[in-house]
């Protein structure tokens, strides 16, 4: 089963892109502003906040992607995606992969 | 249909960071003359000094009182005797059973309030609320929070800060956030072999190509090296995580506890409702209350009376002679997580 959560990305109301929330082994707040989802095969994806959304100790933007994450996990297989609204700002200034 | 499981782990949070400028590895002491520590570090927070001995763990402490701004003192914690942590090594403070949510120095005086111009008691990562504690580290007077007024003033129960005084505002809870931990595809989870302080695990997933993280716990009670009390919980919540129904995609993480043994032995005597060895000392040792264990079983019963050094009264009759035993008393030592990541700190 394929899941993704659709993130508008650079402004509010602008394009959304998918980031694959299936296969998730660890969430990780990097920054003040960036937030990993490190995937099974090894591979991580980075958001980043346009501001500061609390630390990697306190890490708020993470913990509301975490939420948004189990909220898409637990609905049923037709919901393939599910849109995200990024903590505070409503969008992230960038997604990229490593 | 395959459905991703996560499990939902408190993390300890970092409250600090530095390396040490003094000796205090004959003292039990950690010296940093850059600090602050009576503004950041709370009794009951634990130390990890990531330098010494850092091929076998490192070493772990627990923070028993804070003499200065420069200077704590510490217990050991782990299975190896620590001495205390030597000059030139780095360290980490994580949060143990209290956290601070905002220190300073007040800038007026107002009675019954708590005044400080640069506060962010409401806009702050760490917002205060109604039943916090402040402590006046001035005068060594502490109040609780009644309400919060704003950003710069707190209503307290009594009037004890005055202009110019230093505080902190504290709560009785692990300052700890939430991290979603892969419960799916595991290959694999094990002690670390060299870790003589035994405070990680490994989490090998099955792709060929796939990650391998560590989880780090301060290892608070444990007083063996080959422990396993952390990779068995691990174990436990995974196959938990994995039972649930499709809709509940995480398992929340409870932190294990260390089993507290007050006595243990071989019974030499039977009767009813009873658990009998010569030469014990259960007086001294064992309360009502306390959980006797069957070894050979696992089987349990609750002790209702010490009735000698050598006789206890159970609510079950579950012991003949010859039989090993355990007595436990209330858990007291819980294994905290502080780090879960693709390499350890």
């Amino acid at each position: 089963m394929e899941k993704f959560l659709s993130v508008p990305e650079v402004a509010a109301g602008g394009n959304e892109q998918l980031v694959s929330i299936s296969d998730i082994k660890l969430v990780t707040q990097a920054s003040a502003t960036q937030v990993d989802i490190l995937y099974g095969q090894g591979k991580t994806v980075r958001l980043t906040w346009p501001n500061n959304r609390g630390t990697a100790e306190i890490p708020l933007a993470g913990e509301d992607l975490q939420d948004a994450i189990l909220d898409a996990l637990s609905k049923g297989w037709t919901n393939t995606s599910v849109y995200y609204k990024p903590l505070t700002d409503g969008y992230v200034s960038g997604i990229g992969i490593s | 249909m395959e459905m991703d499981k996560l499990l939902s782990v408190p993390v300890s949070s970092m409250v600090k960071s530095g390396a040490t400028s003094g000796d205090g590895s004959s003292t039990l002491k950690l010296i940093d003359a850059g600090q602050t520590f009576t503004q950041e570090v709370l009794v009951g927070d634990y130390v990890y000094d990531t330098t010494t001995n850092s091929g076998t763990g490192g070493e772990f402490y627990k923070v028993s009182a804070i003499d200065s701004d420069t200077q704590l003192s510490l217990t050991s914690v782990g299975p190896a005797t620590n001495p205390g942590v030597p000059s030139g090594a780095t360290y980490y403070v994580f949060s143990g059973t209290s956290h601070i949510l905002a220190a300073g120095t007040t800038t007026s005086t107002s009675a019954n309030n708590l005044v400080m111009s640069s506060g962010t008691f409401v806009s702050g990562l760490t917002p205060v609320k109604i039943g916090d504690t402040v402590t006046n580290q001035t005068d060594a007077t502490t109040a609780t929070v009644t309400a919060v007024t704003n950003d710069t003033t707190l209503a307290l129960s009594a009037d004890i800060m005055a202009n110019s005084e230093l505080f902190i505002v504290t709560r009785e809870t692990t300052l700890e956030y939430t991290q979603l931990l892969g419960a799916s595809d595991i290959a694999l989870t094990e002690n670390v072999s060299t870790d003589a302080q035994n405070a990680s695990i490994t989490i090998r997933y099955g792709n060929a190509s796939g990650v391998e993280l560590t989880l780090q716990y301060i290892p608070d009670g444990i007083f063996a090296i080959g422990d396993e009390t952390v990779r068995n919980a691990f174990q436990d919540y995974v196959i938990r995580a994995n039972e649930q129904e499709w809709s509940q995609p995480s398992y929340p993480w409870a932190k294990p506890h260390v089993l507290n043994v007050t006595d243990n032995g071989t019974t030499d005597s039977a009767a009813a409702f009873a658990l009998i060895e010569s030469g014990q000392n259960f007086t001294s040792t064992v309360s009502v209350g306390n959980t006797a264990v069957k070894l050979s079983t696992s089987e349990t019963a609750t002790v209702t009376a010490v009735v000698s050094d050598t006789q206890l009264t159970l609510d079950r009759s579950i012991f003949v002679s010859g039989e090993a035993y355990q007595i436990l008393g209330p858990n007291k030592n819980f294994l905290p997580v502080f780090n879960i990541a693709t390499s350890a700190i």
